[in-house]
């Protein structure tokens, strides 16, 4: 036994600690390089889609099942945008709101807008390649009406008239119409675009930004030069805070009690804002939060259905747990993909400003800034390569740890009997050790990376901070004086403001670049995280459906088995050139050593796999032409493995039958004879069965799995050997029950086809037709009578030996 | 009948048994999930046992301690300095001999450079500055942190992943590198102890409380409510002690600096309380909240689990959308739980973010008014306002200390609740030697924990060189009794005796070394043949497995796999037929040459050819051992020593086949009739 002590000391107290040679990956492993990471976050976008698109709300008709169009389709249009955009870019100037004039800055705002017009004519007028082109013109001009209206120019009818222009178009996408040719003429249809939360949710953001951004520049300006200093209040600001007298010709000092009601307002100012905030902020993250686990939601349920449709091939090489591991985390990493990649954009965009903005008060510093990037390049060349391998090894190790702890729990019993609790728990511990050295060398490395980095960038930092320091003290004029004035500042000499302000400029845009360097860190492990989620996804299933393949309806004549080969690896064919026929009514016995494809027989009925050649028909027609999820409807099976699930009995009798009325249940536990044990269990029929059904004796489940596939009552029914683990006269009456079922009950119910794999003697005596399998062919098929008719038959020579006990009794009966 | 997730069986959660395996009383009910109310006692009790984790690691952590110390106090004692040096005696050229708001021991500085010119009090302050970025990744107005944090999902299992690993440095550069490493590793190792301690304490649960815990609750709690013991230990031993100091020696220095000004500090101090008391009024929702994620999360998985692990069965049974719905459900749920969850913290982060934004603007108004008055300098503005960010942050987390912790009692509580269940109990004092003669059994009865009487009054005997079958329909009681032999159940009444020792009395090892049990369903490893063979006996000789395995007649199919006795194994082990799992198994059995083996139904797959073989190598086995056979199959049970037949739980009949043939009436004799009769 391990005590805390040595549990405690497992890990080393520093250092990476040791990972197996096989389950590490060096560098040179690595698969991926910027662009397949890149293809790997984007190709979260189908999971990301619906919430961005959102669905269509037709009045009259309700709201769309699937996904709505990115931009038109099914005939509807928006040619009313184009129109409406036009004209609200035009009432803006024509009424005077915002001035009429193409004077430096308003240039700048009215040729983004005019461009919005163009681009939104392509996308409502024409489709194809050009409306894309127009889509992407409307989103950049948009943005660029936005900022234009938010900093560049000041006031605040400006940035009302840009949003009245992006509202008008995004309205095109959102209402679109189409005129209906019906019989009783034409008329007009709307639908409407709803759901798209990442587009509602980004819009709230931009807003809230937008509104903290400007009220943090105001208030940067008021405190550091009006209430520290007692610099003169400009124009703007003073207007602004409604206190216009103050600033009013007056190149003088405010005065102390002016500068007091200044603190004030500053007071107000901020605490009303953060009060106006506040529900936003709740409600904002929240709202991602709601997003993010729909798309997170989505991607899991795609991976569970790919999941449970590949075939037993790949599950038979592949850990529960790691499948765990990949629906539970792996797929997690979702969530971040959208959020990482627009953070990583706004970063660019944010440093691309930094280093603009900087630029404008001294070109030297921008340029300083802007070679930032260089090491930046240089050093993430090194590092996202090792991020990439250590990630990998760091998601198998902690998956390994998982499949440990489920395979170790799913054999407890052999574990105890066998008193391997101890070797157990030691291969427990290293899996775990292993996993927690995988995760630490990642984060390490990230560690590193990012200190580097810092290092490099505040040595630039440094720099800068001094140069502009020396300026200040010298009392330096700005370099583009001009244009700072403009936007409402008092940067036009180095002064403590402006030291402060740019600064912080060149402050901000050094976090950015450690802030990509890490943002691009972090997508190399969710890429991995996603590459393991797409290596499910990417697996084609081995049994799908064909193109054109029809539902399975009812089962008329017959079940055909026509020289089928199949073999689950090359060269070791499991069956060898079966052919049977099995007709409704009647009760197909399948016998043979074991191992000799019996089940896989079945397994075949179910196409749970496809054969190699030959084929399997039911009333003529290929399993591959119908679909796969009707076949199995039709097909109930009791399998050799009782497999229960942790429900009540009843709902494990009605695990793939949830309509079954009580009636049916009750019919079905009739035919498995288990009327009795039910009865008598704490809470009856509503007993709760733990995990693998445990508590209930083999037996007991073997029952139970015979009532969930009588309980389906589907046309043909197979049960793998149903009776072993029963008792001769339980078994006896659970074959009677069968074949009075299977007979149609009444007169009504069709008649039902009955495979049964067993060994057993009297279970065999009640078919209609017995195959006797060995290695992979039948090598006898007929009735009991017939079969023992044959010399040297192999049927014969299986019935004498489990009947020769008989004989043997009998003998010693008589002495 | 309503699948719904709240229902309390689904949870993973046994009923509330009348009798136990010897627990305590409350000990099934500990484990419900429903019961989200926790007291402060509890609470307190959960946080403290949690924190007694680390006498294990104590020097470790006293050097996180100090490190983390060190890396909160520089920041905030020396670097606001250099930075006011450069504002008031560089940017704004005031010299440096008018100097004034500084603390004592930046007065040596400060007089060194008396008659500096700005221009070279800046380059001072410019060496001082790469040196502080080489050390420790710090410079006035700059500063880097090491945390190495990977994306995460919106649910409670993904974010515990950044947790379990969870490491943190205040300064960057060379310290920080090395306190950052120190601290995951030590977050490491306590998740580790506790994580593999509570793996073996499940293990070691008796095998009746074992059948009710659902796999996939044991993986959740292992694997995502282990790490909550993180902030627990960090929480009440680390802020306290980090906080109260640092509180304290920056008060000191802003005293120092600024006498005449205390209201800051008085300020940060009535911001605890004021928190504290908004705080608490979360703690009940924010730990009810917190264990429903849970819940929900452990559901989850183990629907996922059970459905992964029977994939064969879902896969022919069609419940493949039975299944993608059953997971859909429970997923949904554990994300809407963990929104609600996730609400709550947001709420409470506003909440008291706005408490500290109101506090924040009086002292600003306090500062302003004194820079206003002349009383200060805008330097000292900045100077102050690092100080009060300083302070408040110590002051934020001491408030939100106990709140902060309820979430992680949640966790841990489930952790706990499992770790406490009442091991397997080894009553066993004495070893047992080399069994040489028997079992025997003395009026034995056993009673399900749930009250089902499953055997009464049973008297057998069984002895070394017999091969015994266990013989009667189906549920009459033959697996409960098989079971009785190597204590998975412990009878409830009467005595089971190996060699005339009670097996109450020995030591579980010493007994299961020498009991081999051939379990009904068969279980594989998803590892080669050869390791599922000789899982009993690791060292065993590939001549020895090769033995066997001819012995449970499955080394000709072994040998036409390509890859022979090295075949691995996956987790369905799609590629075996379940005859030929059966007699993996066996052989896995047969390999531990134990001196009692116990087949339950070994022979139920396999055909009469196999089965034939096989029971005429056990009789060769069975010279110097004791062979138990549970079956229903006439050839294997008529070849056996003596039958003990077995119908409601008692024994009805014992004797050799002819025996009880020869018994006009007997129940044996009945239903061998039955089975052979042909008709």
């Amino acid at each position: 036994m391990t005590t805390n002590l040595e549990r405690s000391r497992a890990l080393p107290m520093f250092g990476d600690g040791y990972i197996p040679p096989e389950r590490d990956l060096s560098v040179d492993e690595d698969e991926s390089g910027f662009q397949q990471v890149l293809l790997l976050l984007l190709r979260s976008w189908p999971y990301i889609r619906p919430q961005f698109l959102g669905r269509w709300f037709v009045p009259g008709k309700g709201v769309e099942d699937r996904v709505a169009d990115y931009v038109t389709g099914d005939g509807f249009q928006f040619t009313y945008a184009p129109i409406l955009v036009a004209l609200v870019a035009i009432v803006g100037p024509a009424t005077g709101y915002v001035p009429a004039s193409l004077a430096f800055p308003l240039n700048l705002l009215y040729i983004p807008v005019l461009a919005m017009v163009l681009f939104i004519s392509m996308m409502a007028f024409t489709t194809g390649r050009s409306q894309v082109v127009g889509t992407v013109g409307v989103v950049l001009a948009g943005i660029g009406v936005n900022v234009v209206a938010s900093f560049a120019i000041e006031g605040f009818p400006d940035s009302i008239y840009a949003a009245a222009v992006t509202l008008a178009c995004i309205m095109g996408w959102m209402v679109q119409f189409r005129i209906f040719e019906g019989d009783s003429g034409s008329r007009i249809e709307y639908r409407i675009r709803i759901g798209t939360h990442l587009v509602y949710f980004y819009a709230i953001n931009f807003t809230q930004r937008f509104i903290g951004l400007a009220l943090g520049l105001i208030l940067a300006d008021l405190l550091n030069q009006n209430i520290l200093q007692n610099d003169p209040i400009a124009p703007g600001l003073a207007s602004l805070l409604g206190v216009p007298e103050w600033a009013q010709g007056s190149i003088e000092a405010l005065s102390t009690d002016q500068r007091h009601e200044l603190a004030w307002i500053y007071v107000y100012l901020a605490l009303g804002s953060h009060l106006i905030q506040l529900p936003l902020r709740i409600i904002n993250p929240y709202y991602n939060m709601w997003i993010m686990q729909r798309i997170n939601q989505d991607l899991r349920l795609a991976l569970v259905e790919r999941w449970h449709s590949l075939s037993l091939n790949y599950h038979s090489d592949h850990r529960t747990g790691d499948s765990i591991f990949r629906i539970y985390q792996d797929s997690a990493q979702v969530t971040a993909v959208i959020g990482s990649l627009i953070g990583l954009t706004l970063g660019c965009m944010s440093y691309l400003t930094c280093v603009f903005l900087v630029t404008l008060l001294d070109p030297l510093l921008g340029l300083m800034a802007a070679t930032l990037v260089v090491p930046a390049v240089l050093w993430s060349r090194w590092a996202m390569p090792r991020m990439r391998t250590k990630s990998l090894v760091y998601r198998a190790a902690a998956s390994d740890v998982t499949s440990t702890i489920q395979e170790s729990f799913g054999a407890i019993k052999l574990i105890k009997a066998f008193g391997t609790a101890g070797r157990t728990e030691t291969r427990f511990n290293s899996d775990s050790v292993i996993a927690f050295n995988a995760a630490y060398r990642v984060r390490i490395l990230i560690a590193l990376v990012s200190i580097v980095m810092f290092t490099i960038v505040a040595a630039f930092f440094i720099g800068s901070e001094f140069m502009m320091a020396l300026w200040a003290h010298r009392d330096e004029p700005t370099f583009a004086t001009e244009f700072i004035g403009l936007v409402g500042v008092s940067f036009v000499v180095w002064n403590l403001a402006c030291f402060n302000w740019t600064r912080d400029q060149y402050r901000e845009a050094s976090t950015d670049v450690r802030y990509i360097l890490r943002g691009w860190m972090t997508a190399q492990d969710m890429a991995m995280g996603l590459s393991r989620v797409f290596d499910i996804l990417d697996i084609e299933p081995d049994v799908q459906d064909r193109e054109g393949a029809v539902p399975f309806e009812r089962f008329r004549r017959d079940v055909r088995f026509d020289d089928v080969t199949f073999a689950y690896e090359a060269g070791r064919p499991v069956l060898n050139g079966a052919s049977f026929t099995a007709k409704p009514g009647t009760i197909t016995a399948i016998i043979g050593p074991t191992g000799s494809g019996k089940s896989t027989l079945m397994a075949l009925l179910l196409r749970l796999f496809d054969p190699q050649s030959g084929s399997v028909t039911i009333d003529g027609r290929d399993l591959r032409d119908y679909l796969v999820s009707t076949l199995r409807n039709n097909i109930a099976i009791a399998l050799q493995e009782n497999v229960l699930f942790a429900l009540s009995v009843r709902d494990n009798i009605r695990y793939v039958a949830p309509n079954a009325t009580d009636e049916q249940v009750h019919m079905a536990i009739h035919v498995a004879a288990m009327e009795e044990y039910v009865a008598a269990l704490p809470m009856g029929i509503d007993t709760m069965l733990s995990d693998r059904g445990g508590k209930l004796s083999t037996g007991q489940r073997q029952r139970l799995s015979i009532a969930r596939a009588v309980v389906r009552d589907t046309p043909i029914l197979v049960l793998d050997e149903p009776t072993a683990a029963l008792d001769a006269a339980t078994e006896h009456q659970v074959m009677m029950n069968l074949a009075e079922w299977a007979r149609g009950r009444g007169t009504d119910a069709d008649e039902k086809a009955i495979f049964v794999i067993t060994h057993r003697i009297s279970t065999i005596r009640q078919a209609d037709n017995i195959l006797y399998l060995d290695q992979g062919r039948i090598i006898e098929e007929g009735g009991h009578d017939s079969l023992m008719e044959i010399e040297d038959g192999r049927y014969r020579s299986f019935v004498m030996a489990e009947s020769n006990l008989r004989t043997a009794t009998e003998d010693t009966d008589d002495e | 009948m309503s699948d719904s997730v709240v229902d309390p069986h689904v949870n993973g959660t046994p009923r509330p048994r009348p009798t136990g395996d010897g627990d305590h009383p409350d000990s099934a009910v500990s484990l419900l999930d429903l019961n989200t109310e926790i007291d402060y006692r509890e609470s307190a009790r959960i946080i403290l046992r949690s924190a007694a984790y680390i006498r294990y690691f104590f020097w470790r952590f006293t050097a996180k301690l100090v490190t983390t110390w060190i890396a909160r106090a520089i920041p905030l004692i020396i670097l606001p300095w250099p930075a006011k040096m450069l504002i008031d005696h560089v940017v704004l050229s005031r010299p440096i001999e008018d100097a004034s708001g500084y603390p004592w021991f930046m007065w040596p500085v400060i007089e060194a450079l008396y008659g500096s010119t700005p221009s070279e009090i800046l380059l001072w302050l410019a060496a001082f500055g790469v040196t502080l970025v080489i050390l420790i990744g710090a410079y006035p107005g700059m500063k880097d942190s090491v945390e190495a944090g990977l994306a995460q999902g919106e649910d409670l299992a993904s974010q515990t992943e950044n947790a379990m690993h969870g490491a943190h440095s205040n300064l960057g550069a060379l310290y920080g590198y090395m306190e950052f490493k120190l601290n995951m590793r030590l977050t490491q190792a306590l998740n580790h102890t506790l994580r593999s301690e509570l793996y073996s304490r499940i293990m070691s649960l008796s095998m009746t409380r074992l059948e009710d815990q659902r796999i996939g609750d044991s993986i959740y709690r292992i694997l995502y409510d282990t790490p909550q013991v993180n902030e627990i230990f960090y929480q009440i031993i680390h802020t306290p002690l980090m906080t109260i100091t640092l509180f304290a020696v920056a008060t000191h220095t802003m005293l120092s600096a600024y006498p005449e000004s205390p209201e800051i500090v008085f300020a940060a101090l009535a911001i605890i309380p004021t928190w504290a008391f908004a705080g608490s009024l979360f703690s009940q929702v924010v730990r009810r909240r917190g264990q429903a994620a849970r819940a929900a999360g452990s559901t989850t998985t183990s629907t996922i689990e059970e459905g992964m692990d029977n994939v064969l069965a879902v896969q022919s049974l069609g419940g493949n959308e039975k299944e993608k719905g059953r997971f859909g459900k429970d997923s949904g749920e554990s994300f809407r739980k963990h929104r609600a969850y996730g609400l709550i913290w947001m709420i409470i982060f506003q909440v008291s973010d706005f408490i500290g934004a109101v506090i924040q603007t009086f002292v600003f108004l306090y500062v302003c008014y004194l820079v206003i008055d002349g009383a200060m300098t805008p330097g000292d503005f900045g100077a102050l306002f690092a100080f009060w960010y300083g302070l408040r942050g110590p002051a934020f987390e001491l408030s939100w200390i106990w709140i902060r912790m309820q979430d992680n009692v949640a966790g841990m509580r489930r952790v706990f609740a499992l770790m406490d269940l009442p091991p397997e109990a080894d009553t066993g004092t004495t070893a047992l030697p080399r069994i040489s003669s028997g079992i025997s059994m003395d009026g034995v009865g056993f009673v399900y924990p749930d009250g089902r009487r499953a055997l009464r009054d049973v008297n057998i005997e069984a002895n070394v060189g017999e091969i015994v079958a266990f013989v009667g329909p189906t549920g009459s009681g033959k697996t409960t009794l098989a079971y009785l032999i190597p204590r998975f159940h412990e009878a409830s009444e009467g005595e089971v005796r190996i060699d005339g020792h009670n097996v109450e009395d020995l030591t579980i090892d010493s007994m299961r070394d020498q009991i081999t049990y051939v379990f009904q369903e068969t279980q594989l490893f998803s590892d080669s043949i050869l390791d599922n063979i000789s899982y009993g006996k690791p060292d065993a000789t590939r001549e020895e497995v090769e033995r066997v395995a001819r012995i449970a007649g499955v080394h000709d199919f072994i040998s036409t796999l390509p890859d022979g006795y090295d075949t691995k194994l996956g987790t369905s082990n799609s590629k075996l037929s379940v005859g030929q799992k059966q007699r993996i198994s066996i052989a896995r059995g047969l390999l531990r040459e134990s001196r009692i083996l116990i087949l339950d139904e070994p022979t139920s797959a396999l055909d009469p050819e196999t089965e034939e073989y096989l029971v005429q190598s056990l009789h060769e086995a069975a010279k110097d051992r004791l062979v138990i056979i549970i079956a229903h199959r006439l050839s294997t049970i008529a070849q056996a020593d003596k039958i003990i037949f077995l119908e409601d739980g008692h024994v009805q009949e014992q004797g050799t086949h002819v025996q009880l043939m020869a018994r006009e009436d007997g129940y044996y004799r009945a239903f061998v009739d039955l089975q052979t009769r042909v008709t």
